[in-house]
Formats: structure tokens, sequence, C-alpha cells
């Protein structure tokens, strides 16, 4: 059970790191882009809304499985 | 933004529409009722597996954009930059919020159907998002 657990903490918390990591450079890039070409910015804004949609796919899913684990999985374990 | 604090918006900030959020959602909540309505008559609690699994898709995704477009253009772009770590972050807790009470609340459930129905509206999701940004802001 305490591994069960463990598995549910990895799966949240490195979703989270790495849709924040992603969002992080996104939103950089966001900013530097819009500086330099401010005409652009609107496009930038829509392609960004684009790519973040990819960008958090996978860890959503990691986030769904945890859940699974957590309320599915773990209280039919032997404690 | 007060009369005596104004902002310049350049023009070309406002010339490109932002996709149509209400259309885009709410064709995947169409797509997602449709697909339960078929699943109906073949097992009930398949049906309400893939309404539960397709709006725990919708539901984040459609918060996201709706916090996403909120401001337009590069005299904002800090806003939007804000609104989108905002959107984000409210996406992230509200799906965990929608797993972990379905999980907690919904028996019995089909955990596959539910996960399929997630997976298609998402694909969907990109898939729609994609065409639109391909095909000239058209769905």
């Amino acid at each position: 059970m305490g591994l069960a657990l463990i598995a549910v903490a990895l799966m949240i918390g490195f979703g989270a790191l790495g849709t924040a990591i992603g969002f992080a450079i996104l939103g950089g890039k966001l900013l530097e882009g819009s500086a330099r070409q401010p005409e652009l910015a609107p496009m930038l804004q829509g392609k960004m809304f684009l790519i973040a949609g990819l960008l958090d796919a996978v860890p959503m899913i990691g986030v769904g499985i945890a859940m699974y684990v957590l309320f599915v999985v773990v209280p039919g374990l032997p404690a | 933004m007060t009369a005596g604090n104004e902002r310049r918006v350049p023009r070309a900030a406002h010339k490109i529409a932002r996709p149509p959020i209400l259309k885009i959602y709410g064709l995947q909540c169409a797509l997602v009722l449709l697909s339960s309505f078929i699943l109906f008559p073949v097992d009930k609690v398949m049906a309400y597996s893939a309404v539960i699994g397709g709006m725990i898709s919708v539901v984040p995704n459609a918060y996201f954009a709706r916090q996403v477009f909120r401001y337009t253009g590069a005299a904002f772009a800090r806003e939007v930059a804000r609104s989108f770590y905002r959107g984000e972050s409210g996406k992230f807790v509200t799906t965990v919020m929608l797993f972990a009470a379905t999980f907690a609340l919904v028996q019995p459930l089909q955990v596959f159907v539910l996960f399929l129905a997630y997976l298609i509206v998402m694909l969907l999701n990109a898939v729609i998002l994609a065409r639109y940004a391909l095909r000239g802001n058209r769905i």
C-alpha cells in the first residue's frame, strides 16, 4: 500500500512539474516574441493555446491514472 | 482600465479573431452525448462512464480556453502569460478533483470506457484546434 501511495505522489508530482516547466518556457517565449514583434502577438497566443493543449495531455492522463490508483486500487489492497 | 490610465492597443491586436470557444467545446459536448446515446442500449454503465470521461476532459479545457483568451494583443502580453498560468493551474486542479470525485462517488463504473472517452475527447480537442490553426481560422 505504501508503494502505491508513493507511485501516486510521483505521478501527480512529476506530472505537475513537467507541465509547469513546459508552461514556463511557453509563457517566456510568448513574452519574448510579443516584445520582438508586437503585431504577431495574437497569432502567437493562438499557437500557444494549441501547443498548450498538446503539452498537458500526457500529464493529465497520468493524473487520471493516479486518481484511479488512489481511489480504486489502494482501498482494495490489504493494509 | 481607467480613462486616465489608458494603454494603447495596437490595431492588429483586434484583427485576429480568437477561436470560437463555445463552438469548439459545444461540439465536443454534443459528440460525448451522442456517443452515450449510442452506448445506452448496449450498457447503461458504459454510457454514463463515457459521458463522465468526456466531461472530465471538456470542462477543464473550456475553463482553460476561457482564461487564455481573456486578453489579446501585445499590449497585454504580461496579462496573457499570467492568465495562461492561472488557466493551466485551474485546469490541473479541476481535472484532479473531477477524477477524484468520480472514482470516490460513482459506483459502478467502467474505468476502461471512462479513460477511453477521456483520451478520445482530448485527442479530438487537439485535432479541432490544429485544424482551426491550419485552415485559416475555420473549424
